[in-house]
């Protein structure tokens, strides 16, 4: 078997140079899942090379996973098979950008910071602040539909990806959508692929729609004494014709975490806004905001520009605040009504409670995602039952519950991404056309698709 | 692309018929739908206009007969002409189906009862104001005895068609005395206009007090009322109806009527009268110039009560009414006359009142002259939706701006669950207004 | 009077049996209304069924597809590809009776509606409470959400808030099979493959959509409509790349050649300069003080491109008129031409400039009257190209003309088609965008959802049967 696969990969060398196709264990290691190394880790430099590596996969009958800075390769069930690791860390450049046109061609193994940067400098950005932060590329966010608290305003990936260009397994380059921001040519194939967490094709290049840079930004801080009060504020906000561009409610663990310090008030929840255009509308929110805060008794301060922008990183990157200090801790995110975010972190309290676990809770209230961190530095069968009833919770408000790190021990106890719905049999079929042999991230994503 | 060669004789008789002109501007994009009542309770295709459009042309292209089914759906149309105001392509629709049913009339045998019914309404009683006020006299015995009730409690209609016994429930109260022709009232306070009133036909016996009030409101804002007395029915409901002939005849006795003196204007109180007064022209386009000339010259003076009344300079001397009202678009008013701003205006001007407007107060209520009597099955869902929007806004008070409309409106309140509320003809609450002053 | 129909055994006495006797039309007279949309007329329906529960789409579906017909559904039929018209001979799945809103949730800002309620009605139900449902196709006020979902309807107000497929969050639909699934949810992520993303603009080839859950949206506190008045129509064109550049996203942003507003005047006396070469229509919306601020800005954006003069509507009456005359726009050039040809064709909108030059040569060469409306602030362009359908050559003429505008717009980077669908219109013309390989996994797809292709045949993708050529519309609006 070993030397059947080394023999193979001798002929993957017929496709990229020598230096492309990585077999140095440590390297191999660097992007395992769940425990599992791959064989080899290669490094396409053009569409064409990953079009040829998933041809050669595909006749080999071999496991793929693309990724490219590991910010979301917990993500998923444990791999069927894991081969080879497809980075497209070399794929980072940025084709046909159009400014004035707030459009932009871009390869997918670039950073979201650096590509930030890259647009900051024509006073436009990609209103983008998935889990990873600034490290995250976005290839895998767009394949992850991967989003933050900005989506309240922005939207998510799917709603700014205006085409793509896609390696299939056939070793096909297929197109899908366009470069205008309107456009309703043929199936919107692209909205298959984003959130698919490459489990269809592999992405090799994304069209963006941009948005200009708000000019100025203010992010104000509450604090809250109990979730009646976050509730009470998160009605006024939304309800309000303010259009604030994110918020989250955090309980105290996550604001703790998320700040790098303990927090002061225990018991308390911490909310968070920011707004963003121009000098009046920072003001204008301002004043709505701070009537609104004393309305229901809550005091508020305002963060300046470059703490608050450090400070939404690592918001958006909670994870790895969270594992940096837990290296161990599950995280579930619940995707729920807006309505039912509060109800849905008091209930996490509760059944983590019950197995004398802590959470750290992260409400992006404004959309109806709460993160769930279950602090633990040991891995406890126990929590599988708790990430069970949490899901439970999660559905029975109308939502839907998935684990995003799990230790993998735990995982073989756990279902990571729920029971599947009457429209399962769609998606099984859907990934047997764009991927027959199974090589894409196999096992992976729902259902163990 | 469909070839547009009429490979068939065309279904239509001699005379006026839909015409191409006015069809063809038809593009068939159906934004008119939503806007039609027919369409809004059945939802199908052939109760649109654009459907019923298309139904005439597959009639022209002999495709279709003039046959019961034709027939059935140009029948169910309001002529609310709301459609009119929906269609991007200013296609003329009332123009459309009135020669479609000027078609039907003369090409369609509709059986010996509604034959004969049609012709005494129509052609025995309509264009006779003698004969009207004979039999409201009758109907005014019937109503006041006694006998409608025991007539409406004693079933004993229900050997008759269902439309009849619908159609005695909704008679309208012939109000005693009836109005007066033949009158000159002359203006309060300085004498500005000098202004002809017409009264109507079957108005003049159910909504004589109206008149009356339309009279004195004119009065009060500077208006000598002149009240022609050779004025007879003004053949909307004959032009509805597709008896372009006898409408013909009728508007040849009202121009001569009216073309006595050179008046300020020719006012109306129903929106429906209005309408048609105003297309006069639009029934002589085949006839003799004399005629066409004379038509178009009586037609430019008519204008609506409210429409006169907002553009003269408004008697301010109104009461306050300390009342939450709203207002309810008349179909021949608004689609017909583009007539929206004015009746507002005037509920505005009276001080206290508290205007809600409604949602889509520009769909029909049902009445469309004598359509409830005849489709009593479309107008009720109609008017059942109304009253959920009036009852919306809260309002205690329902102004609306045509005597059809009011009929129909006091019915829906009579049925509802607050009947006390009250509705009004804007000439009426400026009339009780003024006279509170 | 009966037309001879191929004769597909009809099963008649099922169908009545599974909607109800009142509820199928099958009389010649009757199913003769079904055969045309806002694109022109097409195959005439064997029957026009009229189901009321998702139970009775399922049936209808499976029996038809048992028995071997086709299946399209239909809304309104405002549609101006030819996406609720058969292409041979079928039923017609009406959904005018399917309109009831069944939920509306304020708090989580969504609703739940059948597919056969009408778009309009929608933000008329929750207006009160502050609330609206963004997509705004030109036909909203008869158009459904069923056909929105369809065909991925758009509109001048997606500009800021997105087409329809930003806008709906879940979907209840019957398969070819008559089977129902559940895609999305009522939350903003659901895990597994977006089946709501890819259903929404699949022009009802994949399945038949039976219930939507949409976002609903808060109403701004503050909307301000200017209108900016051009004597050249490239100074009108530039203005929009230095709006933009000035970062702001209007809610809409609309242009208007001299041509076509004219017409529009006469039709709604809107108030719009009869001797300008071209009008921009420009919308902002929220809070207040910074929708006053921000029509400051693009004020100075317009002079300095030469606006001979910027007016603000006073009044949301005066804001009505100007869009009435814009949402009229189409049908008020069917005031001085028999039939007109819009096009929907999408180019990245800093060429914009380059376009316009380009169709006025093509108006020149094929001796063909253009106007030109468009959705300028996304480059979706909608020229209406003016003819007489009785004149043969007129015809061919405009066919062409339209061929090579389309082109062009794919040429300068941009697409077929920006709203109004693919349909029975364009499906030839999908290999101008799309390589084999692409069109190949498209039928993959396809064939999935509806592998015997009952389920609106001739749509959507080449037929093969023509090649390359468009099917113009008689005429159309929206």
């Amino acid at each position: 078997m070993e030397a059947a696969l080394t023999a193979s990969f001798a002929t993957l060398t017929s496709v990229l140079s020598e230096e492309q196709v990585v077999r140095d264990p440590a390297a191999c290691a660097g992007v395992a899942v769940d425990g599992l190394a791959p064989q080899c880790l290669v490094l396409p430099r053009s569409e064409q090379e990953v079009a040829a590596v998933l041809r050669f996969a595909s006749e080999q009958k071999l496991g793929v996973i693309p990724c490219r800075n590991a910010t979301k390769l917990g993500f998923g069930n444990t791999p069927r098979r894991y081969d080879i690791a497809l980075s497209l860390k070399e794929l980072n450049r940025v084709w046909r950008y159009e400014p004035d046109d707030l459009t932009v061609s871009v390869e997918p193994g670039m950073k979201l910071g650096d590509f930030q940067r890259f647009l900051a400098r024509r006073g436009l950005w990609i209103p983008l602040d998935p889990p990873g932060g600034a490290r995250a590329s976005l290839g895998g966010t767009v394949a992850a539909n991967a989003q933050g608290p900005l989506r309240l305003k922005y939207g998510a990936p799917r709603d700014m990806v205006l085409g793509m260009r896609i390696a299939t397994t056939e070793g096909k380059i297929v197109k899908t959508g366009g470069r205008v921001v309107k456009n309703v040519a043929g199936y919107d194939l692209g909205k298959l692929l984003i959130g698919s967490y490459g489990t269809l094709g592999v992405i090799v290049e994304i069209n963006f729609k941009l948005f200009p840079l708000p000019a100025h930004r203010t992010t104000w801080r509450l604090a809250a004494p109990n979730l009646t009060q976050t509730r009470e504020f998160r009605r006024a906000l939304l309800s309000s014709p303010l259009g604030p561009l994110r918020t989250v409610t955090m309980d105290s663990e996550a604001a703790a975490l998320v700040s790098g310090h303990e927090h002061d008030q225990a018991q308390s929840y911490e909310i968070r806004v920011e707004f963003g255009g121009t000098e009046t509308v920072i003001r204008r929110s301002g004043e709505m905001l701070q009537s609104m805060a004393r309305a229901l008794e809550l005091s508020e301060t305002t963060l300046d520009g470059a703490s608050a922008e450090a400070a939404w990183d690592r918001v958006a990157d909670f994870e790895s605040a969270l594992s940096s200090v837990f290296s161990r801790a599950v995280l579930v995110k619940a995707s729920l009504p807006i309505s039912a975010g509060e109800q849905f972190l008091e209930l996490a309290g509760l059944e983590a409670a019950k197995e004398g676990t802590r959470t750290a809770c992260l409400n992006h209230s404004g959309v109806g995602i709460v993160y769930v961190g279950l602090l633990t530095q040991e891995v406890r069968p126990s929590l599988g039952g708790v990430t069970n009833s949490l899901r439970k919770a999660a559905r029975r408000l109308g939502g839907a519950l998935v684990v995003l790190r799990s230790p993998a021990e735990l995982k073989r106890d756990i279902d990571v991404w729920g029971p599947p719905g009457d429209d399962f049999d769609l998606m099984r079929r859907l990934k047997e056309a764009w991927d027959p042999q199974g090589v894409l991230s196999p096992g992976r994503f729902v259902g163990g698709l | 692309m469909r070839q547009e060669s009429p490979s068939r004789p065309s279904g239509y008789g001699p005379g006026e018929a839909p015409r191409w002109e006015d069809y063809s501007k038809c593009i068939q994009c159906g934004l008119c739908l939503n806007s039609c009542p027919t369409y809004r309770v059945l939802g199908h295709e052939m109760d649109s206009p654009r459907g019923r459009i298309y139904q005439m042309i597959q009639v022209e292209r002999g495709r279709l007969a003039l046959g019961d089914s034709f027939v059935r759906h140009m029948d169910l149309c309001l002529d609310c002409r709301s459609c009119e105001t929906a269609c991007p392509s200013g296609v003329h629709y009332g123009r459309l189906i009135e020669a479609a049913r000027g078609q039907i009339e003369r090409s369609y045998h509709r059986g010996p009862g509604a034959t004969f019914l049609r012709r005494l309404f129509f052609r025995e009683l309509l264009p006779y104001p003698s004969r009207l006020r004979a039999v409201g006299k009758l109907m005014s015995l019937y109503q006041r005895s006694g006998l409608e009730q025991f007539v409406l409690a004693s079933r004993l209609l229900k050997v008759l068609p269902a439309n009849v016994e619908k159609a005695a429930r909704l008679a309208p109260r012939v109000e005693n005395p009836f109005f007066r022709v033949g009158t000159v009232t002359p203006a309060i306070g300085t004498r500005r206009y000098r202004v002809a009133f017409l009264s109507g036909c079957i108005a003049n016996l159910a909504f004589a007090r109206l008149n009356e009030a339309t009279v004195r409101v004119l009065a009060r804002n500077g208006c000598e009322v002149v009240v022609p007395k050779d004025q007879g029915c003004c053949g909307a409901l004959c032009v509805h109806a597709g008896l372009r002939d006898l409408a013909r005849a009728m508007a040849v006795r009202n121009i001569r009527a009216f073309a006595r003196e050179p008046f300020d204007a020719i006012v109306t109180n129903s929106a429906g009268c209005g309408s048609v007064l105003k297309e006069y022209p639009g029934l002589f386009e085949h006839g003799s110039q004399e005629h066409l000339a004379a038509a178009e010259l009586f037609s430019a003076r008519v204008k609506d009560v409210t429409e006169f009344l907002a553009g003269a300079e408004l008697n301010t001397g109104l009461a306050p009414q300390r009342v939450r009202a709203t207002y309810q678009d008349p179909c021949h008013l608004l689609h017909a006359q583009r007539i929206r701003k004015a009746p507002r205006q005037l509920i505005g001007a009276v001080p206290g009142i508290e205007l809600i407007e409604m949602k889509e107060p520009d769909i029909c209520c049902g009445s469309a002259g004598v359509y409830n009597v005849l489709h009593p099955e479309m107008a009720a869902p109609l008017l059942a939706a109304k009253m959920r929007r009036v009852d919306e806004t809260g309002a205690e008070l329902i102004v609306t701006a045509n005597t059809g409309c009011l009929l129909q409106m006091r019915a829906g309140v009579a049925a509802s669950s607050n009947p006390r509320r009250r509705v009004l003809h804007v000439v009426e609450l400026l009339d009780e207004a003024y006279r509170q002053a | 009077m009966q037309e001879a129909r191929t004769a597909r055994a009809l099963p008649l006495d099922d169908l009545k049996r599974i909607v109800g006797e009142r509820n199928v039309l099958w009389r010649a007279e009757d199913v003769m209304l079904y055969e045309y949309d806002g694109l022109s007329a097409h195959a005439t329906p064997a029957a026009v069924v009229f189901p009321s529960t998702t139970a009775e789409v399922s049936k209808v579906v499976a029996l038809a597809v048992r028995t071997g017909l086709p299946v399209v559904a239909r809304g309104a039929g405002t549609g101006l590809s030819g996406g609720a018209v058969l292409t041979e001979d079928g039923l017609v799945l009406g959904f005018s009776r399917m309109n009831k809103i069944l939920e509306i949730d304020l708090e989580n800002q969504r609703a739940r509606v059948q597919p056969g309620v009408v778009n309009l009605d929608l933000s008329l139900a929750v207006s009160d409470a502050g609330y609206y449902y963004a997509p705004d196709p030109s036909s909203q006020k008869a158009c459904t959400l069923g056909g929105n979902v369809a065909e991925n309807a758009g509109g001048p107000h997606t500009l800021a808030s997105g087409v329809t497929t930003n806008h709906v969050l879940g979907l209840e639909a019957v398969l070819a099979d008559g089977s129902v699934v559940h895609t999305g949810s009522a939350c903003w992520d659901h895990p597994g493959y977006d089946l709501t993303g890819l259903l929404t603009g699949s022009e009802g080839t994949l399945a038949i959509v039976t219930e939507i859950t949409v976002r609903l949206c808060r109403k701004p506190e503050a909307v301000k409509t200017l209108l900016a008045i051009y004597d050249a129509v490239p100074d009108a064109t530039r203005t929009v790349a230095s709006i933009t550049a000035r970062g702001i996203t209007p809610a809409a942003l609309e242009m208007m050649d001299g041509f076509t507003l004219r017409a529009v005047e006469e039709a709604t006396h809107a108030g719009y300069p009869m001797d300008s070469a071209a009008v921009l229509l420009i919308e902002l919306e929220g809070l207040s003080e910074v929708v006053d601020e921000e029509a400051g800005h693009i004020e100075c954006a317009c002079l300095e491109n030469h606006a001979r003069e910027v007016r603000r509507a006073r009044s949301a009456e005066e804001r009505d008129l100007l869009w009435r005359g814009r949402k009229n726009a189409f049908g008020a050039l069917g005031r001085v031409t028999p039939n007109y040809y819009v096009q929907d064709g999408v180019i990245p909108r800093t060429r914009l400039p380059e376009i316009m030059e380009f169709m006025e040569d093509v108006g020149r060469r094929y001796r063909l009257r253009l106007g030109n409306i468009f959705h300028a602030g996304d480059g979706n362009l909608h020229p209406l190209l003016l003819y007489d359908k009785r004149d043969p050559d007129q015809c061919r003429r405009v066919t062409q003309a339209s061929a090579e505008i389309i082109a062009r717009c794919v040429e300068l980077g941009g697409s077929i088609t920006g709203e109004h669908g693919v349909g029975i219109e364009k499906n030839e013309l999908m290999p101008l965008l799309f390589s084999e390989d692409d069109l190949a996994l498209m039928r993959r797809v396809k064939a999935i959802f509806n592998p015997e292709g009952r389920l609106n045949p001739g749509k959507l993708l080449p037929t093969g049967k023509m090649c390359g050529e468009l099917r113009v519309q008689a005429s159309a609006g929206g």
